[in-house]
């Protein structure tokens, strides 16, 4: 495998990353995973996810403007890199590749 | 909500994102009061981390370190006089050589040395560090003055002190964690 697999979380993250471009920050990430999936992510496991993607090239990150509202603290805002386009991409095919042939019962009710 | 604090601050490196994003998504107050609580029940190494973000009255501060360290001279020559009372020979230590010296003068430069302990450390200081001076300063007080009304009244002193310090101190807090100018 050519590129590094990435974590089911890790995954998402870069999805809703993608999906927020410029407004992409740990409560939108979290958020926008929530709102998708349903699945409640702790702060503390997004900010270490995002962290670790940025440790491996896959996002980068930078500050934003800081506001009143958040006590003067600037956002730390993420955006992808071709390295993390590439992460997902690779996982998509494995994912594709391994339900190949699947519809009918993935589709189905559990038995 | 402390625990989804200390989870989300724990593990994060850049700790003022996390700050302004807990200042975003949690009511006014909300943050900050459990910030705060947070302070209370965690360990030293965590408290001087997280500290400066809750606001800037840290022991740290120059008035803090100075109203720590007259409380201690303080301290140190009442038990350098009771030390002496007990026949163990003063004179090791120029400072408490030097208060022994004023406290063994009349009694009201003991009680307004007490009365400005307490005042100062009421002053000054974190909430915990500031408690922490103020008991063991009365405490001193009550113990070492000669004679147990002179104590108590010292005692009382002290304590008083601390209060019209923890007063002169109080001010207006913003609600958010680590807001600029806190």
């Amino acid at each position: 495998m050519g590129s590094p697999g990435l974590g089911d979380l890790e995954q998402l993250v870069l999805l809703a990353v993608m999906r927020l471009g410029d407004g992409a920050y740990a409560v939108s990430v979290r958020d926008e995973i929530r709102g998708r999936t349903g699945r409640s992510v702790s702060r503390g496991a997004v900010y270490v996810t995002l962290d670790r993607l940025e440790r491996k090239g896959m996002l980068v990150s930078g500050l934003g403007e800081p506001t009143p509202e958040r006590g003067g603290k600037a956002r730390r805002l993420f955006s992808l890199e071709p390295d993390g386009v590439a992460a997902l991409r690779a996982s998509l095919r494995e994912i594709h590749s391994m339900t190949a042939g699947l519809a009918d019962r993935l589709d189905g009710e559990p038995a | 909500m402390i625990h989804r604090l200390l989870l989300a601050l724990v593990p994060a490196h850049d700790r003022d994102a996390v700050l302004g994003d807990l200042n975003e998504e949690l009511p006014p107050g909300g943050a900050r009061m459990a910030a705060r609580r947070l302070l209370a029940l965690s360990g030293i190494g965590l408290r001087y981390e997280i500290e400066p973000y809750v606001g800037g009255d840290g022991a740290r501060d120059v008035p803090g370190l100075l109203a720590t360290g007259l409380g201690l001279m303080w301290g140190a020559g009442v038990a350098g006089g009771a030390w002496a009372g007990a026949g163990i020979p003063a004179g090791y230590d120029p400072v408490s050589n030097a208060l022994l010296e004023l406290w063994a003068s009349p009694h009201a430069l003991g009680m307004l040395s007490a009365l400005m302990a307490g005042l100062l450390a009421g002053r000054a200081g974190s909430g915990t560090a500031r408690r922490h001076v103020v008991i063991a300063l009365s405490a001193l007080a009550l113990l070492s003055a000669p004679g147990f009304v002179a104590g108590a009244a010292a005692a009382g002193l002290c304590l008083a002190g601390a209060c019209l310090g923890e007063a002169a101190r109080r001010e207006p807090e913003p609600d958010r964690v680590g807001a600029t100018g806190f």
